[in-house]
């Protein structure tokens, strides 16, 4: 008798599983501006480091964000390869090293001695439907110049940008014009930056 | 009828009367000179107004005298002389002194001569104006009230003044304040002692128990020197021989730390580095198992069957 129970109820479970959607695996996308920076002024000596950037919960995470409705669910079948705060960091770091403005650009974990930190605070990283069907990326971004000897604050901008999802294939797309858009953050703050630090 | 009245007699009768009404004058008004008198000078201080010549001079009440002239010293400006004319009999000793006091309601005023004892000398004078004996004044009653009015009055303004000074609205307020505060202290007061009183068992208790305690504590060090007396020693050798390998090991620390193989900076930042990704990391699996466990509240039996399945986006069709 247990043996016929036991072989109904593994049956049931299999029959469970038979019934499942099968999912694709999503795909893993990575923010890839493409960048050329002018440089404004003249080189400094300054040791300038690109803090973690500090982000709400919502957007500290791999799924791609969408907004519809007024309510943020993410993208079923696409997300990021790494989470956007920590790639944008990454980025900041490299556009702005390559820039030659500054004696030198770190990140935050290297060990170099530095006299001046940006702080960015990632407010908006998400696509945002319209009620016709269309959609746009929003990105918002806080940045603060701190110079850490004395504490005070350098300078503070807020940087925004955004940018009409063209291709409609999926996450490819928003993928596109997220990278747009950083393109756009990362040029404004560059040049920003120059001017607050000459 | 004839008239045979005389007028000659009438003339004469006329007459004598009229002597006779002068006589009588003189008499009543007492301008006779009669009788010996002797003359002193009264020396004040003090206003005379209401004191006139003829004023009389009276001697514990009994008139002796009168005034007979009043000027101020050419020789002191401040000082009155009054010079009177008492009867020849009349004792006037050294220690006599003389009083200004009014008469009645009149605003007249005399001079009464006090003091005198019977074994005080009598008071010289002589009969040349330059020598008369002179009576030293002392303030007179009304003197002395008025003066004693005018202190107490001036006394009184200040006391009002002060008065008025402490109780200023500021002041009355601050008082209504104190009052208040009073009445809260020794309500909380009456509180306090009713809580004494309810725990006053407890704290005899208590105080028992801390004499206990003390007993004990007493008995502890009696205790306690004896151990050091008998072990105490020793254990303080050893304390000295841990206290001399703390010093090498910290020591040799500190020569690492100058020669700059130990940097307390460098050994901080190569391993808090490293963690402070990891932390991003872990912050990133906090959120993703978060969303897990959520979405495993509203539908637990995804765990097994996964029949909760994200909605596609609008362009993901």
């Amino acid at each position: 008798m247990k043996q016929i129970t036991l072989a109904i109820f593994t049956l049931l479970l299999f029959c469970g599983c038979s019934i499942k959607e099968t999912s694709l695996k999503p795909y893993n996308y990575t923010l890839e501006p493409m960048l050329t920076l002018d440089h404004i002024g003249n080189p400094n000596q300054d040791v300038l480091k690109v803090a973690y950037v500090d982000s709400p919960s919502g957007l500290n995470s791999r799924a791609i964000l969408y907004k519809k409705d007024g309510a943020t669910q993410p993208y079923k079948y696409g997300t990021w390869s790494e989470t956007p705060p920590l790639k944008l960091q990454h980025l900041i770091t490299e556009a702005l090293m390559d820039q030659h403005h500054f004696g030198s650009v770190i990140s935050g974990t290297s060990m170099a001695a530095n006299n001046l930190v940006l702080e960015p605070v990632l407010q908006n990283f998400e696509e945002v439907f319209r009620e016709d069907g269309t959609s746009y990326v929003h990105i918002t971004l806080r940045v603060r110049m701190v110079e850490i000897k004395s504490g005070e604050v350098l300078g503070s901008t807020k940087l925004t940008s955004k940018k009409d999802v063209v291709n409609t294939n999926g996450a490819e797309g928003t993928v596109e014009a997220f990278n747009a858009a950083t393109a756009e953050i990362i040029k404004n703050l560059s040049v920003w930056i120059n001017e607050v630090r000459k | 009828m004839e008239n045979r009245l005389s007028y000659i007699l009438v003339g004469a009768f006329v007459f004598v009367l009229l002597i006779g009404g002068v006589f009588s004058i003189l008499w009543l008004g007492n301008y006779s000179d009669k009788g010996t008198y002797k003359f002193y000078k009264v020396a004040t201080k003090e206003s005379v107004s209401g004191l006139n010549e003829k004023a009389p001079v009276k001697l514990r009440g009994v008139q002796i005298g009168e005034v007979r002239s009043i000027t101020i010293n050419p020789k002191n400006a401040e000082e009155v002389l009054v010079t009177i004319r008492v009867q020849e009999d009349s004792p006037i000793k050294e220690d006599t002194y003389a009083v200004i006091e009014a008469q009645g309601i009149t605003g007249l005023s005399f001079i009464q001569l006090q003091g005198g004892t019977n074994n005080a000398k009598d008071l010289k004078t002589s009969g040349k104006t330059e020598e008369y004996g002179i009576i030293y004044s002392r303030p007179s009653t009304f003197s002395r009230l008025d003066k004693t009015i005018t202190s107490l009055s001036s006394k009184a303004e200040m006391i009002f003044e002060r008065a008025e000074t402490v109780m200023s609205e500021k002041n009355v307020k601050n008082l209504e304040l104190i009052i208040e505060n009073s009445a809260k202290i020794a309500e909380s007061t009456s509180k306090t002692m009713a809580n004494i009183e309810a725990h006053n068992k407890e704290i005899t208790q208590l105080l028992q128990e801390a004499a206990a305690a003390a007993k004990g504590i007493k008995e502890m060090s009696y205790s306690f020197s004896s151990a050091i007396d008998t072990t105490g020693v020793g254990t303080m050798n050893k304390v000295k021989e841990a206290a001399t390998s703390v010093t090498t090991v910290m020591g040799g620390l500190n020569q690492k730390l100058e020669k700059g193989s130990f940097d307390v900076d460098i050994v901080v930042k190569e391993n808090i580095m490293p963690l402070q990704k990891s932390l991003q990391e872990l912050q990133v699996l906090l959120n993703e198992t978060k969303d897990l466990v959520s979405n495993l509240k509203d539908s637990p039996s995804d765990l097994l069957f996964k029949e909760e399945t994200i909605k596609p986006a609008p362009n993901e069709r």
